[in-house]
């Protein structure tokens, strides 16, 4: 009898053999007992049995793009049946920058399990734990805000937040206006709190920070007590982070690169590189990266660039197949399965929809 | 005869790299873009400026105060003989025109007058931006004498946003004006032609101007957006895309299309006036905006335009695959577009042979014009269509059609003795500015272009002393 996915999602992450655990999940998101109403309902269309083809990760490209679904479809049907008696999962929102919001459950099993990586890979890149943090991402429906909360629980520091509101901004953007004066309002609210708060450690986007270093006054606070500096949300390029590295030598700067749609953010292989040599890797076997053509969907060779598809697999969630709006150089992954990222940008256009870089 | 080819040339040129001139001197950044010369080879490197470099820039810039006017003209004068004598950048003069003329198309001979012409915007800026000056107004508050009242003439911001095109190297005539009234000046230059901005400001740099005056950003494309949103105001350059883009903003200003025209009137079409209109295509290599593209003729406008093209097809013959071409050098997809777009016009009746346009360069590149073309009549869109090359429509005009086929327009020239058209046209809103008899291509930096440039720049304010 095999084990079961659940209980290889108990083992150590170190342990569990990849192949394995695809079998096992498989085994759980295509059967009447344990799976999802939505996979259970799109296995009939494929024109493969999961259960018996699927032999290895290369061949989650098999199936389809399910985001369309996860836009429209009631989040009871994401659920898998399997997971039944627990606690209600949260659900989160992609930011909703191309198109309507993709709706995401994550389950408390796997927002532990996020938590104990993000906390161990912190402390790895001297994160000054136990010391004010200021995090101005976006909360309300998405995940960002919410997960490094507990965070800053699990490293004992007080978060002092600004909330964004992506999706406001980008509708000003794209209708053609500008983004000033959202800007201006959310550096005025960072201004309370860098005046009156030691703050050691920063996460925000690399616009809003960039805004915020041209005021003269709120730079040289920071410059005396910040520590660690992290980017995410949009594209950091690399002269940006040359200008902002030389303005605060003290600080760990990272680029945080992840996706709601694969449940959490990519694995710095070495947490205290700058940016512009950062790799990224993924979580074998719960999230796996691949760096493809975007015209044959087939690997690019390692070295150039290609379309970014990232997987989630657990027993929460199975996003196979889903092809990301950016683009990343090809970088052999440890254990070989999928590829680390380098060098992630945002691709020009997606599904037909201009992509609006905005304050994130 | 062409310049012989010199065996490595370019791959020595390749390596001429054009650091940024920032609030903080020189700057490289990892953002790169090669120039390439037209048909080829590359010829230098250039930085680009991320936004928040951009921004950092302007903010120092508006915190930095300008210097005194008499300086700024003195340190103007000395920067003009500096742009002509010095090495800048490892450049000497001809060196540097030898690069205009490798990527802007333009021949030898006006690569050279135009970068002469560059140097006299710098030394001429301060008389030049003065012109617009109000007689009711003085230039400080100094000047108000005790117990009297003038007009004050006064910055309207501090920082100016100057995104150049490259069709000549006199663009840098606009933001040159700025400086000498006080702004400091944020550069964005063409990236095909990014060489006299950059010796403008080494020059203004070696003649005592402060890093803050003046600063070179080259940026992507999304940058340009982002000096025109740093700066208190902008000055930019392009099409009606552009212009309508900015329709709406008091604080930037847009040299937008020309679509110049000249009208000769019944019995002025003398051999004097087919060689002013054949001056007014040709000059500047067709492609600035004050280049006549439309000709209005009362009378015989198909015996006007045979007259016309034998004259330019005669003067660019001999010159097409030398130094001295008369249209243009362009790169051959460009030139292969540009000729697909005339190929398909329906109405437009082609005077010159089209497969007589375009000649290839020995240099690489293709070699454009002159075109000479027909229309029917003088309501006939084509009339507008400007394109980088000396090409010119030729359509009927009588009286009766009036001003109206005149609209829309940079310059026209009036050939024509009639006081009441010459009236109207001056009273017409879509004109721009008004030729009499002369070519559209005469005037000067001195002359108001989309009005004078100070007017934009500057207002007065009522100083009143007790």
């Amino acid at each position: 009898m095999p084990r079961s996915l659940i209980d290889l999602e108990l083992e150590d992450a170190a342990k569990i053999d990849p192949d394995e655990y695809l079998q096992a999940a498989l085994r759980w998101h295509f059967s009447e007992e344990t799976g999802s109403p939505l996979w259970l309902e799109l296995a009939r269309d494929l024109d493969f049995d999961p259960l018996t083809d699927v032999r290895s990760f290369d061949d989650l490209g098999r199936f389809p793009d399910i985001a369309r679904h996860l836009r429209e479809r009631p989040v009871e049907d994401l659920l898998p049946r399997g997971l039944a008696g627990e606690p209600a999962p949260s659900v989160f929102e992609t930011g909703g920058t191309t198109g309507s919001p993709k709706r995401l459950v994550y389950t408390d099993r796997w927002v532990q399990r996020a938590l104990a990586w993000k906390a161990d890979e912190l402390r790895e890149a001297g994160f000054p734990a136990g010391a004010p943090w200021l995090v101005a991402m976006p909360s309300g429906p998405h995940a960002f805000g919410h997960t490094t909360r507990l965070q800053a629980k699990a490293l004992g520091s007080v978060l002092h937040t600004v909330d964004l509101d992506p999706r406001w901004v980008k509708k000003l953007i794209a209708a053609g206006g500008s983004a000033d004066d959202y800007l201006a309002h959310v550096i005025d609210q960072l201004g309370h709190v860098i005046r009156s708060q030691r703050i050691a450690a920063v996460t925000t986007t690399p616009p809003i920070f960039a805004e915020l270093l041209l005021d003269e006054e709120l730079t040289d606070r920071l410059r005396h007590s910040l520590r660690y500096l992290a980017f995410a949300g949009a594209h950091l390029d690399d002269d940006t982070y040359d200008l902002i590295a030389e303005t605060f030598p003290d600080a760990v700067v990272q680029n945080i690169y992840g996706s709601t749609m694969v449940l959490t953010t990519a694995r710095l292989r070495t947490p205290t590189a700058p940016p512009p040599s950062a790799v990224y890797d993924g979580y074998p076997p719960f999230v796996v990266f691949s760096v493809l053509d975007p015209d044959t969907g087939e690997p690019v060779e390692y070295g150039r660039r290609g379309q970014v598809r990232m997987s989630h697999i657990s027993s929460g969630v199975f996003i196979p197949n889903n092809l990301e709006r950016d683009s990343a150089i090809r970088v052999a992954a440890p254990g070989g399965i999928g590829d680390a990222l380098s060098s992630p940008r945002p691709l020009a256009a997606f599904e037909g929809e201009q992509v609006v870089q905005g304050v994130y | 005869m062409p310049a012989p080819a010199v065996p490595g040339a370019a791959a020595e040129a390749a390596e001429l790299e054009l650091p940024l001139l920032t609030a903080r001197g020189e700057q490289r950044t990892r953002a790169r873009e090669t120039v390439h010369a037209v048909g080829g080879p590359p010829v230098a490197s250039l930085s680009l400026a991320p936004d928040l470099l951009v921004a950092q820039t302007l903010a120092r810039q508006k915190r930095a105060a300008p210097l005194p006017a008499e300086e700024r003209a003195r340190r103007l004068a000395e920067a003009a003989e500096r742009f002509l004598d010095d090495v800048l950048g490892g450049l000497a003069f001809a060196e540097h025109v030898r690069l205009v003329r490798q990527v802007s198309g333009h021949n030898a001979a006006l690569s050279e007058r135009l970068s002469r012409a560059v140097a006299d915007a710098i030394a001429q800026a301060p008389d030049r931006a003065d012109r617009a000056r109000p007689r009711g107004s003085v230039r400080s508050w100094r000047e108000v004498g005790r117990g009297g009242g003038s007009g004050v003439w006064t910055r309207r911001g501090e920082t100016l946003g100057a995104v150049l095109s490259g069709n000549t190297p006199t663009i840098q005539n606009g933001w040159l004006q700025a400086l000498a009234l006080g702004y400091r000046v944020a550069v964005r230059p063409s990236r095909r032609e990014p060489f006299t901005a950059h010796r403008v400001i080494a020059a203004l740099r070696a003649a005592g101007f402060r890093d803050t005056d003046a600063a070179y950003l080259p940026t992507a494309r999304t940058g340009a957006s982002a000096i025109l949103r740093r700066a208190d105001l902008g000055l930019t350059y392009g099409g009606d895309a552009v212009k309508a883009e900015y329709a709406g903003s008091s604080t930037i200003k847009v040299g937008g299309p020309g679509r110049s025209k000249t009208l000769i009137a019944r019995d002025r079409a003398t051999p004097r006036t087919v060689e002013a209109v054949a001056e007014s295509v040709t000059a500047l290599s067709g492609t600035a905006c004050v280049n006549t593209t439309a000709v209005l003729v009362e009378g015989d406008h198909t015996g006007f335009a045979r007259e016309l093209a034998a004259l330019l097809g005669e003067r660019a013959a001999e010159r097409r695959g030398t130094e001295d071409h008369l249209g243009p050098r362009v790169a051959d997809e460009a030139a292969e577009a540009l000729l697909a777009h005339l190929r398909g016009r329906p109405g437009a009746r082609p005077v010159t042979p089209l497969d007589e346009v375009a000649a290839a360069h020995p240099e690489g590149g293709t070699v454009l014009g002159p075109a000479v073309l027909t229309v029917d009549g003088p309501g006939n869109p084509l009339l507008a269509a400007e394109l980088p090359f000396p090409c010119v429509w030729v359509a009927p005009w009588t009286r009766e059609d009036g001003a109206g086929p005149l609209r829309d327009s940079l310059v026209v020239n009036a050939v024509t003795g009639d006081a009441e058209l010459i009236d109207a046209l001056l009273r017409d809103p879509g004109i721009t500015n008004v030729h009499l008899d002369a070519p559209t291509v005469r005037g000067g930096g001195d002359l108001p272009h989309e009005d004078y440039i100070g007017g934009f720049l500057m207002r007065n304010k009522a100083v009143v002393t007790g």
